[in-house]
């Protein structure tokens, strides 16, 4: 897995915490309370953890990417769930898209393309020829 | 068991005055965040509790801000913690703080004036 950059920040907010609490604890033992006591009264008082890591983090600016990784594979693992739905979808799109850049291809060649001319601004006149469709006569225009 | 205060003696801190507080407390010397809360909590009296839901986003709050800088070190103990210091940058914006939360203490102050003793 790729280490991203603040997997170390993270990891060194809840050391920071632990070591708080650490003392915490310390604390409250040298002032003469029983050490499992003084664990559960010091975590009490340290908080909602996961909470404040949060609120913590969020002041850093990532969580914009963090959430979006994690929406992206929560999607994908539902898709996984449901492959019924998920060929549906991915075929209508393939056709979606093929189809548009099918005709777009054609479009591109036919019309859009530069004549197969060497030169075609050069072009000053182009024979009229019948059209194969509807027998009606066309007659292309110089290009400028 | 120590003696624990009771409860309305607490008073929760505004963000904007427990920045100051941070700052002022990291004053003196390079603490950690639990010393931190240690001293504004005994310098007050026990009246002042930072919860440390607050003190941790104020502290990296304040990293952010480049008002303090943090260190990794080892406490007496031999723990490892991280420490804050104060940048002059940090020196500067205790100060602007303190000069006008003292407006502001001393306007409340004109505002609630004394009662007159019959």
């Amino acid at each position: 897995m790729i280490r991203w950059p603040w997997k170390n920040a993270k990891e060194s907010l809840s050391e920071e915490l632990e070591a708080h609490l650490r003392m915490a604890i310390a604390k409250r033992v040298a002032d003469g309370e029983d050490p499992a006591q003084a664990r559960i009264a010091a975590l009490r008082e340290l908080g909602n953890v996961p909470l404040m890591e949060d609120i913590t983090r969020e002041r850093w600016g990532w969580m914009w990417l963090e959430d979006l990784l994690r929406d992206t594979r929560f999607a994908l693992r539902q898709l996984r769930h449901a492959p019924a739905f998920t060929a549906t979808a991915l075929l209508t799109l393939a056709f979606g898209i093929g189809a548009n850049l099918g005709v777009f291809q054609l479009l591109y060649a036919v019309i859009l393309a530069e004549l197969p001319v060497p030169h075609p601004e050069e072009v000053v006149r182009i024979h009229a020829a019948r059209t194969p469709f509807d027998q009606s006569w066309t007659i292309s225009y110089p290009a400028h | 068991m120590a003696e624990t205060p009771k409860y309305q003696n607490r008073i929760e801190l505004l963000q904007g005055r427990l920045d100051m507080l941070v700052l002022q407390a990291l004053l003196r010397q390079p603490m950690h965040g639990y010393a931190v809360a240690q001293v504004i909590r005994n310098r007050s009296g026990e009246v002042l509790t930072v919860e440390t839901g607050s003190l941790y986003p104020a502290l990296h709050r304040l990293e952010r801000r480049k008002w303090v800088r943090s260190e990794w070190k080892l406490t007496e103990s031999k723990q490892r913690a991280k420490f804050y210091q104060l940048t002059s940058l940090g020196k500067k914006q205790l100060t602007a703080d303190h000069r006008r939360w003292l407006e502001l203490v001393r306007a409340i102050g004109a505002v609630m004036e004394p009662e007159v003793q019959p």
